[in-house]
């Protein structure tokens, strides 16, 4: 994941850097973010934040969300998130059969009589209602709280939000359109 | 009047009456006793001219530790922008609880509108509940701008205001003091540089306190506030049913008390101190956290004489 803070206040700046970094990683939310950058000047005042989050529709393999390990007589699944835990569970049945699958704990399943390279492959649809409230909600909790006027642009597997105390003006709009481009804003 | 210093005491259970036997007798107090396992930790309040004496009963005959704690016998605002996920648990209730194990007891205060940079304010009923403590420290933000607009919320307070931000400054308008290096956080104070910067705000707080202390001293108040404390103890029973932590909590210039106002207020006036009744030296007002009783006692110039 790219993450990327820039502000005219370097002291600001470095803050809001582990503001993000803590946040994006207390949420489990790197492994759906592909990119972030966030844009802070209080003289304006306004904040920015544009992320590119994996595709709304893409199906994640097992591998990509859960811990595989062969255990004698199968594969011991480890989900590592819980959103993720029920339509892998699903997808286990349907592809080794409900007898071959048993749920030993809340995140934990094993796959009887099952190789770890099968299980890895299985694919799980991933909600995207789901992944969009999860960076909506990294977003929230990176925005500055004061910041209050907000106006969301959603895209496919984008989103820029543009947060200020006063209403919003288009030369931020602007300002936002450069910052998804990846120049200066 | 007699001018009590404060200590903490860590150690063990070892003779341990022998040190609570040697504050009463040179007249301080145990103000608060916590039993952690094995270990013993005290808040003692002893007069100014037994500190020598204290230390040596610490040292050679209970074996224990003790430093003075500047902390103990205050009750410290810590002051938030508001109390949502983006101030709370990190890094307000750090705070509150590190400046606790230093003795002082502390309340978090979240403002209805404190976040933003020009829409930050504060209410009058805010000012009010936050004038009723000794010192109040405000938890602001990362940006040096936004800081200063936020100075302007600082103005009109009594009670001295230290403030913390993440930018590094040497002073900050309307404040006593500025501890940098604690802006807006969201990971708990675990390292060693980020613990080094609340061990630099606890001396701030300290060296604030000690200086109204100082300005207090030129014209004290009646009686010590340890003083009214185990009085009010001693008189009250009900003091002892009450189940919120410390429910005489000592003020620099008062203390107060954990009791409904309206039913025990009279009471609490007719306590005795030094052969004066509380309502003489003291006055006895409502708070505005909790209806709880706010006893302030009044200057000895205003009184005639100290006790």
């Amino acid at each position: 994941m790219k993450l990327e803070v820039s502000s005219p206040d370097p002291i600001g700046e470095a803050a809001y850097q582990r503001i993000a970094e803590i946040v994006i990683a207390e949420s489990g939310a790197s492994g759906l973010i592909d990119e972030m950058k966030v844009y802070i000047d209080t003289e304006e005042p306004v904040t920015i934040v544009y992320v590119k989050y994996r595709g709304a529709e893409r199906r994640r393999t097992l591998k990509e969300l859960a811990t595989i390990e062969a255990e004698e007589g199968g594969v011991r699944v480890a989900m590592e998130d819980e959103l993720f835990a029920v339509e892998a569970l699903r997808e286990l049945w349907r592809v080794f059969g409900r007898s071959a699958v048993e749920q030993i704990s809340r995140l934990e399943f094993f796959v009887y009589g099952a190789k770890p390279e099968d299980v890895e492959k299985v694919e799980v649809q991933v909600a995207p209602v789901a992944i969009e409230e999860i960076v909506g909600e990294v977003v929230h909790q990176i925005l500055p709280e004061g910041f209050r006027v907000r106006k969301f642009m959603h895209g496919q597997g984008m989103l820029t939000v543009v947060a200020s105390e006063d209403p919003i003006q288009s030369k931020w709009l602007e300002m936002a359109e450069r910052l998804a481009k990846g120049e200066t804003p | 009047m007699t001018v009590y210093k404060y200590f903490l005491f860590e150690g063990g259970h070892y003779k341990q009456e022998e040190l609570t036997e040697f504050v009463e007798d040179v007249g301080g107090y145990v103000l608060q006793r916590n039993v952690i396992g094995v270990d013993l930790i005290l808040q003692i309040a002893v007069p100014e001219e037994e500190v020598e004496n204290l230390v040596y009963v610490v040292r050679h005959v209970v074996k224990g530790k003790i430093k003075e704690a500047p902390l103990v016998g205050s009750e410290i605002a810590v002051v938030s922008p508001t109390v949502t996920r983006h101030h709370l648990p990190h890094p307000t209730c750090d705070i509150a609880e590190y400046l606790r194990r230093f003795g002082a007891k502390t309340y978090i205060i979240g403002l209805a509108r404190g976040v933003g940079i020009k829409n930050a304010h504060i209410t009058a009923e805010e000012k009010r509940i936050v004038e009723e403590f000794d010192i109040a420290v405000f938890v602001l933000g990362n940006f040096l701008s936004c800081l200063k607009r936020k100075a302007e919320l600082l103005a009109d307070f009594q009670v001295p205001v230290v403030v913390t931000g993440a930018p590094e400054v040497e002073e900050f308008p309307n404040a006593r003091a500025y501890v940098g290096g604690i802006g807006r956080i969201v990971e708990r104070f675990r390292t060693g540089d980020m613990i080094a910067k609340l061990d630099r705000l606890v001396e701030t707080v300290g060296r604030v306190l000690n200086e109204k202390r100082r300005e207090l001293e030129a014209d004290p108040p009646a009686a010590p506030p340890v003083m009214v404390k185990a009085e009010i103890e001693k008189q009250i029973p009900e003091i002892e049913d009450i189940l919120s932590p410390y429910p005489v909590t000592l003020k620099l210039d008062g203390v107060r008390i954990k009791l409904p106002y309206d039913e025990y207020a009279d009471k609490v006036k007719k306590v005795v101190v030094g052969g004066r009744r509380l309502y003489e030296i003291a006055e006895v007002v409502k708070s505005r956290l909790h209806n709880y009783i706010l006893v302030k006692l009044l200057p000895e110039s205003m009184v005639g004489t100290a006790i």
